[in-house]
C-alpha cells in the first residue's frame, strides 16, 4: 500500500474512529492524539493491512483493541462494561440533574444487557459503525448482529418506557 | 415516523435513516429517551482530523528518513575508518619486512668478515700493530 492508498482508504477514517475512541477514552483531547496513534500504528503495519479482506473493519478493531490497552493499564482491574462503555473518565460536565439521571440510568440498563448485545448497540448508535465494521470487531455475521441488535434496541426502549411511565 | 421507529427497532435501517432519526424531535413519544441520549452523547470529530493526522504520519515519516540518512553516514564514516585503519596496519607491516630484510643484509655482510677475520694469518700483533697475511 503506497502513501495515497493509505491516506485515502485509512487516514481517511480518523473521522469515523473518533467518536468511538473519545467514547472508549472519556476525554476529547487524549482522543485526538489516540487517533493520531492508532493512525501511525496502521502505517507501521500497511504491508499486512494491504491484504485484509476487511480494511476498514481492522481499522476499527486496531483503534478499539488500542484504547482497551490504554484504560487496562491505567485502571488494572476494572471492569470490561466500564472499559468498552467509557464510563471510566467520562466526567459529565452537564449541570442539568435530569441528563445526569438520563445517564445512570441508561448506563444501568446496557449494564443489564447481554455483552454481545450491548457492545453492538453500542457501537451502531453511538459510534456510528456500519454493519460489516461491527462484524469485523465481534466476528458475528452481519444477520446475527442485526439479529441482536433488534433485541438490544427494544430491550431499551421498553425499559426506558418502565422507567419513566412512573413518572 | 412511525415507519422508521419499526425499522429501527427491527435493525433494518441504514446509517443515515438513524441519524435522522436521532435528531428528529417531531413525531416521537416523550419517554423515546434512547434517542435523547444518544443525541446528546455522540461524539463529532474535529473538522480537520484527517488533515492533522495524515500531516503527523508525514512528519513521523521525514523523521524516521532523517534518521536512517544519519545512520547510514555514521556507518560510512566507520567503514572508511575502519578502512584506513587496516591500509596503514598493512603499511606497518611492509616497513618491518623491509627492516628485516635490511639487517639480515646486513647480518651475512658481518658473518663475511668474521670469516675473513678467522682466515688471517697474524704475523706480528702487539698493543698497537696487527699484521697479518691473508689469502683474499
Amino acid at each position: 500500500m503506497n502513501s495515497n492508498d493509505f491516506k485515502n482508504r485509512v487516514v481517511s477514517l480518523s473521522e469515523r474512529i473518533y467518536p468511538m475512541v473519545a467514547r472508549m477514552l472519556g476525554n476529547k483531547e487524549s482522543a485526538e492524539d489516540a487517533v493520531q496513534e492508532i493512525m501511525i500504528k496502521l502505517w507501521d503495519n500497511r504491508r499486512n493491512l494491504m491484504n485484509h479482506p476487511n480494511i476498514i473493519g481492522f481499522v476499527f478493531l486496531t483503534a478499539r483493541n488500542y484504547c482497551l490497552d490504554i484504560l487496562k493499564k491505567k485502571y488494572p482491574g476494572m471492569e470490561s462494561f466500564d472499559l468498552h462503555y467509557g464510563l471510566v473518565e467520562k466526567g459529565i460536565n452537564e449541570n442539568e440533574i435530569e441528563w445526569k439521571e438520563l445517564n445512570v440510568i441508561v448506563g444501568n440498563i446496557l449494564k443489564e444487557l447481554p455483552e454481545q448485545q450491548r457492545e453492538i448497540m453500542i457501537l451502531r448508535d453511538l459510534d456510528g459503525l456500519e454493519y460489516n465494521e461491527i462484524s469485523e470487531i465481534t466476528k458475528l455475521n452481519i444477520e446475527h448482529i442485526r439479529v441482536l441488535l433488534s433485541r438490544a434496541r427494544k430491550q431499551v426502549s421498553i425499559k426506558l418506557k418502565k422507567i419513566y411511565s412512573y413518572e | 415516523m412511525e415507519k422508521l421507529i419499526d425499522k429501527y427497532l427491527k435493525a433494518e435501517s441504514t446509517l443515515e435513516e438513524e441519524k435522522e432519526y436521532f435528531d428528529e424531535e417531531s413525531g416521537k413519544s416523550k419517554q423515546d429517551l434512547w434517542s435523547s441520549y444518544v443525541k446528546k452523547s455522540r461524539i463529532e470529530a474535529p473538522d480537520n482530523i484527517n488533515d492533522s493526522v495524515w500531516e503527523t504520519i508525514h512528519s513521523v515519516r521525514k523523521g524516521k528518513n532523517r534518521l536512517i540518512y544519519g545512520l547510514v553516514a555514521v556507518a560510512a564514516s566507520v567503514a572508511l575508518i575502519v578502512a584506513f585503519s587496516i591500509n596503514s596496519a598493512k603499511q606497518k607491516n611492509n616497513n618491518y619486512e623491509e627492516k628485516a630484510a635490511l639487517l639480515t643484509e646486513a647480518l651475512s655482510m658481518f658473518q663475511q668478515n668474521e670469516q675473513k677475520e678467522e682466515q688471517r694469518n697474524i704475523i706480528y700483533e702487539d698493543e698497537l700493530i696487527i699484521i697479518y697475511t691473508s689469502p683474499n
